[in-house]
């Protein structure tokens, strides 16, 4: 992975908006990116700043303005190409399907007919023509009788349907980043797993690059190929999936791990739960904004903010417990009772 | 309001099998999508299909038909001149030679009511057609710029609310000579606010709507997003809108006709007839009832035509 060329490149992204109580930093300083044809998921808690990420990428900011940092597509940066240009790269370039697909689709237009408006707009292509596309792209995205579904309006679909809809749509003009947030965050279960798996298909079949946005661990399980943790508008954690999901590094991705609950928790036992809520962006804890709820939270946390670690070869934890420096080694007691991590992280500042 | 009612998660979610896709009539399976006319044949198709699923809308879209065959060949079915004062027939009750009676004039109330189709007609339509185009001008941009020009915006056309219809018409009566053109500047300045207001509250809601940021995603472009998304989906407000306050500028238009500022006499008008009328109500009870009934009956064929609009426009209530 490490020797492609990355197809959209984030660097220490800062957006802000305005509010009454003055300026909120949804993100601060985020840094990732993704190369052609992975999947990468952005995992977080409600406000953690995953979905403005999503949308500085595609520039659909409403109030929001991208206050520093890069965003970087192929040669282009995409929070300075203009108008004009990014309406191009819209669709065409990067195309995003949304989270609710009952209010993504215009209740007015046929499906069909929002197919082909999406074709049209990038491509001379003729109605008739695009229409034969919408019916085939509508095929490829597993509707059954797609020429009689092209004919449809959005409210005789149900939610899977819409929603394969909109992935049609979004792939409708072959982009090779597919921007998904929370896709399936509003369908149920059954239903999820077959867009998931769409998805994958659709994703291999094209090429396309994914950057997945999510809550849901076990989607990030499923889907992606790296993982990048965020919390209150900070990446706190990345790295590969495999290596993420065994072995968590920062006590935040643990927490969340851990608040999965599991079928064999007892039903008079509480849910695994992080303890206290999701930080208001206006009073940002000092220090590490985690530390207020964070179990493994020492003297240092609400003092200094800790940077981004670099514990391995694409991997990193914005955690003190990586600190290997004299200050960081005062720290005594190692990491709680997750027993790998806590194990993991011991050897490593051993070494 | 229905609209309402198909988006929302309410609706079971049965896994990916068609909702209600067996009640819509099954189509020869062509490979080739819906097939699409254009220019007069789609409107004509248009047409029949609202004449089909709307009879409501039938009946009033016949019952305004013939107020318009009544404004456009008024000499033809008149049968006097509606200014001929026959003086020795005044406030004559219907009868075979005068079917609806004369006025205190001796005029023939049947030729006035249709020549008066002329005035009213043109009025309510024009001002209603020319404030639902500027309104919704406004109060999208208003809508869509937000923030400062927003409110500047939006305190002008209050400043224009604030101030009693019937003054501000009266002001303007002051301002304008009477005639027809004066009476539809007045009553589109009066009701253009009304228009404003509910396209902005509709541009508000739609531009916060999923469809919209998703438009934007696939590189629509703002102009495009408005005309293409924004527009249609405000349209079943703004038809209802236009059909209530159609009645309004009906019954204002003879309003102004009362105060002189309206159609001037002796040019007929169903206002202007109902305002003179009423001074003869015990006397000559058919000076005002034929005016009345038929202004009535515009209302509420216009009412209905409103409701038929809208629901022809929603697909979700299509049957």
């Amino acid at each position: 992975m490490t020797g492609t060329v990355p197809l959209l490149e984030v660097t220490n992204l800062r957006v802000r908006f305005p509010t009454r109580q003055g300026p909120v930093e949804a993100v601060s300083d985020v840094s990732f990116d993704v190369h052609p044809g992975e999947t990468v998921a952005v995992v977080g808690e409600s406000g953690s700043g995953k979905s403005v990420t999503a949308l500085a990428v595609m520039g659909l900011l409403d109030s929001g303005r991208v206050e520093g940092g890069s965003i970087r597509y192929r040669d282009e940066d995409l929070a300075s190409v203009g108008t004009k240009r990014m309406r191009e790269i819209r669709g065409e370039e990067i195309a995003m399907v949304f989270q609710n697909p009952m209010t993504a689709l215009d209740p007015l237009y046929t499906v069909g007919n929002q197919i082909v408006e999406a074709i049209r707009l990038h491509r001379e292509t003729g109605r008739k023509e695009a229409q034969q596309r919408a019916v085939d792209l509508l095929r490829e995205v597993g509707l059954p009788d797609p020429e009689r579904r092209a004919r449809s309006y959005p409210h005789e679909l149900s939610g899977g349907q819409q929603q394969r809809v909109m992935i049609a749509i979004a792939l409708a003009c072959n982009p090779s980043l597919l921007i998904a947030d929370e896709p399936t965050t509003a369908l149920d279960v059954t239903v999820e797993a077959q867009i998931l798996r769409l998805m994958r298909t659709l994703q291999r079949d094209h090429g396309t690059a994914m950057l997945f946005i999510t809550h849901d661990m076990g989607v990030v399980a499923e889907m992606a190929d790296r993982v990048v943790v965020m919390y209150a508008g900070k990446v706190v954690e990345q790295g590969r999936v495999e290596d993420v999901l065994n072995d968590p590094q920062n006590p935040y991705t643990r927490a969340l791990l851990a608040s999965i609950p599991s079928p064999t928790i007892s039903r008079d036992a509480l849910m695994p739960a992080i303890r206290g809520a999701v930080p208001s962006l206006l009073e940002t804890p000092s220090g590490c904004r985690f530390h207020p709820r964070c179990p493994e939270a020492f003297d240092r946390c609400p003092t200094e903010e800790p940077p981004l670690f670099d514990i391995a070869a694409g991997r990193d934890s914005r955690c003190w417990l990586h600190d290997r420096t004299p200050a960081g080694a005062v720290r005594g007691r190692a990491a709680g009772p997750s027993g790998e991590g806590a194990s993991a992280l011991g050897v490593g500042r051993a070494g | 309001m229905s609209s309402d009612v198909a988006g929302s998660p309410l609706a079971p979610v049965v896994p990916d099998q068609p909702r209600s896709g067996d009640r819509t009539p099954p189509t020869p399976s062509s490979s080739e999508a819906p097939p699409r006319r254009r220019g007069a044949a789609a409107a004509w198709a248009g047409l029949k299909r609202f004449i089909r699923t709307e009879k409501l809308g039938a009946v009033s879209l016949a019952l305004i038909t013939v107020f318009v065959v009544m404004a456009v060949f008024a000499p033809l079915l008149a049968p006097y001149d509606p200014l001929q004062q026959f003086r020795r027939n005044l406030t004559e009750a219907p009868s075979g030679t005068f079917w609806l009676g004369t006025d205190d004039l001796g005029r023939d109330v049947l030729s006035r009511l249709i020549y008066g189709a002329r005035s009213s007609m043109i009025v309510s339509v024009v001002t209603t057609v020319v404030s639902l185009v500027l309104g919704t001008l406004i109060g999208v941009t208003s809508g869509f710029l937000g923030k400062r020009k927003d409110m500047v915006i939006q305190r002008l056309m209050d400043a224009i609310q604030s101030v009693p219809p019937l003054v501000l018409l009266l002001f303007l009566a002051v301002v304008l000579t009477p005639s027809m053109s004066s009476t539809i500047i007045a009553l589109t300045i009066v009701i253009t606010p009304s228009f404003n207001r509910v396209a902005r509250a509709e541009t508000m809601r739609i531009r916060e709507e999923t469809y919209i940021e998703a438009a934007r995603a696939t590189g629509s472009s703002s102009l495009r997003t408005m005309v293409k998304h924004v527009l249609p989906n405000m349209a079943a407000p703004m038809m209802t809108m236009a059909s209530l306050l159609f009645a309004g500028v009906i019954i204002a238009e003879s309003a102004l006709s009362f105060l002189g500022i309206g159609t001037p006499p002796p040019t007929p008008s169903w206002g202007g007839m109902l305002s003179s009328g009423a001074r003869y109500v015990e006397l000559a009870p058919w000076m005002i009832i034929a005016p009345g009934l038929i202004l009535s009956v515009a209302v509420f064929a216009f009412n209905l035509l409103g409701d038929a609009l809208r629901d022809f426009f929603d697909p979700r209530l299509q049957r």
